[in-house]
């Protein structure tokens, strides 16, 4: 947890500076026509904050890690090599999913991303045919027809 | 009186009973389904509430809340396994019970306290939200800005591990509430151009993101990494004459349903404390007033009652800063805020004036929705256990399906949905490294009124000595909020702390 923790704080500080030094600066539109506060104040407190408290927390998990080396050892860390394959396959599936909706429509996606995920959760295949076709078949006709919803 | 009557009419119309009598069905088969919990389903069930009037989609939804907090009891109490954070506790006295062959009983006491639990918090908002509003509406900019000062800080200090962890979410909430464009100016911020960015991230999207698709990734990995080894066994339903909740045991447990439905409603009340921490709270005070403690987590009545008033009763009183203030306190508050907004309604004091026949119309039906709960699930509780045995790695990839359709429907187009899509990643990511998501959720909701509340503020405040002797408030609830903060830092540090044991049950 705390090599997690060590890079979590250090991505997020990261994220916070380039927020606060490019992003907030070039896709932030000021204008001068007002006496009012600039835009751009609310984007710098909150990024200045989360920049603050990502360096606090580095700062903080490496001194932890000094006082009790063993300890800090021992914890588990909460992204295993099979988070990575897991979330990993989860993305591509969703891409996929998200790409099948935006050319094909509705079902082909639909029926995709429920047999992608059922077999990942390791389901047999007889019941992830069934329900990759009827559970977004019903979906469909519920929002299309019967609510008069248009899914895409 | 004449609002008051047309909305308590609004909501006894038959279709506002239909929509009251499905929600709380959808809500407690969804709760007994290990793993989905209340703020799931009600993720789910936010789409479905766009072909209904205010009055229904919000009765709908809280109908799928106050069946959700019930149902979480049925898995706990059958197979020992809770379907909400909050009904973890019910297991150590229900399925004691359930094995020694009175699982009836168990059901029905955490039916009848849960539904006491919900009508002594729904009477505290009744009374206390119009007058709790009228207070707030004489509140300005700095007194706005004091409060929600205050409720970060509260809610910061107390979800979650970490109190940095809660500031970085907070913050980063807050700077992806700022996308779009200024409301003062008209300029575009944090845009890149992408035209469907100028309004900004579609609020349910995130939520349904975050909250259910990200809670279904997480559950898919233990399948996906054989974690979990097989379903469990569940104990059926029997009808033995042992197995009847008299009348008798259900008033020897009445101080209990009492203490638990105060613990709730108080709880609820506050911003950031949730069903799992009444919980807590409830059963450690019905131990240290029983006169046999050593006999709870054996199968005492006393000891469900407690729990499923306290859960309960949060649903209600988790609307009072909502309606008084527009602060959401839980994710559930978070939800609900993105159905008043669908309806175009803005949650806080104003509904009381703008739309009074929305307020009472949701007031009775929070009531209705009380009775229906007690009627179905006392008549289907044989229908909603059949359920259990459905295998749970089916329903959560099914779930991910109505995620997507419910971000499309609530958006209307593909943007909406690649935001979900993206969010539930980031959800997936908070989860695993423990960064308390409902914050990040509460600072996206809140940020725009906080930026309105501080850019007008430190405009007031340009002479601050005048400005401060005019809005004391202000440094009062910021001070106030600092010595919560400090609190839930120095609980954090103890394991044995309530908050603390809570707080890590609900990661």
């Amino acid at each position: 947890m705390r090599r997690a923790d060590m890079i979590s704080a250090a991505v997020l500080a990261v994220f916070g500076l380039v927020s606060l030094f490019w992003l907030i600066p070039g896709y932030v539109a000021t204008s001068a026509a007002t006496d009012d506060l600039s835009p751009a104040f609310m984007p710098y407190v909150a990024a200045a904050l989360a920049t603050g408290a990502a360096a606090l927390l580095l700062v903080s998990t490496i001194l932890r890690g000094r006082a009790a080396p063993a300890a800090a050892e021992v914890e588990a860390s909460p992204l295993l090599s099979g988070s990575w394959l897991f979330i990993g396959t989860t993305v591509a599936i969703l891409t996929v999913t998200f790409v099948l909706i935006d050319v094909f429509g509705y079902l082909p996606g639909a029926a995709v991303m429920v047999a992608g995920f059922m077999l990942l959760v390791r389901a047999r295949w007889p019941i992830v045919i069934g329900t990759a076709i009827v559970f977004p078949l019903a979906l469909w006709l519920l929002f299309d027809r019967l609510l008069e919803f248009p899914l895409p | 009186m004449d609002v008051i009557l047309a909305g308590i009419a609004g909501a006894f119309a038959p279709l506002n009973v239909a929509f009251i009598a499905v929600g709380v069905s959808l809500g407690i088969l969804v709760g007994a389904i290990p793993g989905l919990s209340a703020p799931v389903a009600i993720a789910i069930a936010v789409p479905l509430t766009y072909a209904m009037n205010p009055v229904s989609a919000l009765a709908f939804l809280l109908g799928v809340h106050k069946g959700g907090e019930y149902g979480g009891a049925i898995s706990s109490i059958l197979i020992n396994t809770p379907g909400e954070v909050s009904s973890a506790l019910t297991a150590l006295d229900g399925y004691p019970l359930a094995k020694q062959g009175k699982p009836r009983k168990a059901l029905m006491m955490s039916l009848y306290s849960s539904v006491a639990g919900d009508v002594f918090a729904d009477t505290v908002l009744i009374v206390s939200a119009a007058p709790l509003a009228l207070l707030a509406l004489r509140m300005g900019p700095p007194e706005i800005l004091g409060v929600l000062i205050f409720s970060f800080a509260f809610i910061s200090s107390l979800l979650g591990r970490s109190v940095l962890k809660g500031l970085i979410a907070l913050s980063l909430g807050m700077l992806l509430a700022t996308i779009g464009l200024d409301v003062e100016t008209g300029g575009d911020r944090l845009t890149f151009g992408i035209l469907d960015l100028q309004d900004g991230l579609p609020l349910v999207a995130v939520a349904i993101g975050m909250l259910a698709l990200g809670e279904v990734l997480v559950q898919m990995e233990q399948y996906f990494r054989r974690d979990l080894a097989g379903e469990e066994s569940q104990i059926s339903l029997g009808s033995g004459p042992d197995d009847r909740l008299g009348w008798a045991e259900l008033k020897s447990c009445w101080r209990a349903i009492l203490r638990g439905s105060i613990v709730g409603t108080c709880v609820g009340a506050l911003p950031g404390l949730g069903a799992s921490v009444a919980a807590f709270l409830a059963y450690g005070a019905e131990r240290r007033a029983s006169k046999t403690p050593h006999l709870f987590g054996t199968g005492k009545l006393e000891g469900i009652a407690a729990i499923e008033s306290a859960n309960n009763a949060v649903i209600g009183s988790s609307l009072i800063p909502l309606l008084t203030l527009g602060v959401p306190g839980s994710a559930t508050a978070a939800l609900i805020v993105g159905a008043f907004l669908i309806h175009g309604i803005t949650p806080g004091p104003f509904v009381f004036r703008e739309n009074p026949e929305i307020v009472y119309g949701l007031f009775a039906s929070l009531m209705l929705a009380n009775f229906l709960n007690l009627a179905i699930g006392n008549i289907g509780l044989r229908f909603f256990a059949m359920f259990l045995a459905i295998p749970r790695n089916i329903i959560v990839a099914s779930t991910a399906v109505l995620c997507l359709t419910g971000a499309y429907v609530s958006t209307g187009s593909m943007f909406g949905v690649g935001v979900m899509l993206i969010f539930a990643v980031v959800g997936y990511f908070m989860r695993k490294l423990q960064f308390p998501f409902i914050i990040f959720l509460i600072g996206f909701i809140l940020g725009p009124m906080f930026e309105r509340s501080l850019r007008t503020t430190i405009i007031l405040f340009d002479d601050p000595w005048t400005a401060l002797s005019r809005h004391p408030l202000l440094p009062i609830l910021a001070a106030i909020g600092v010595c919560f903060a400090w609190r839930g830092v120095r609980a954090k540090r103890r394991p044995d702390d309530v908050l603390a044991q809570a707080a890590v049950a609900d990661e």
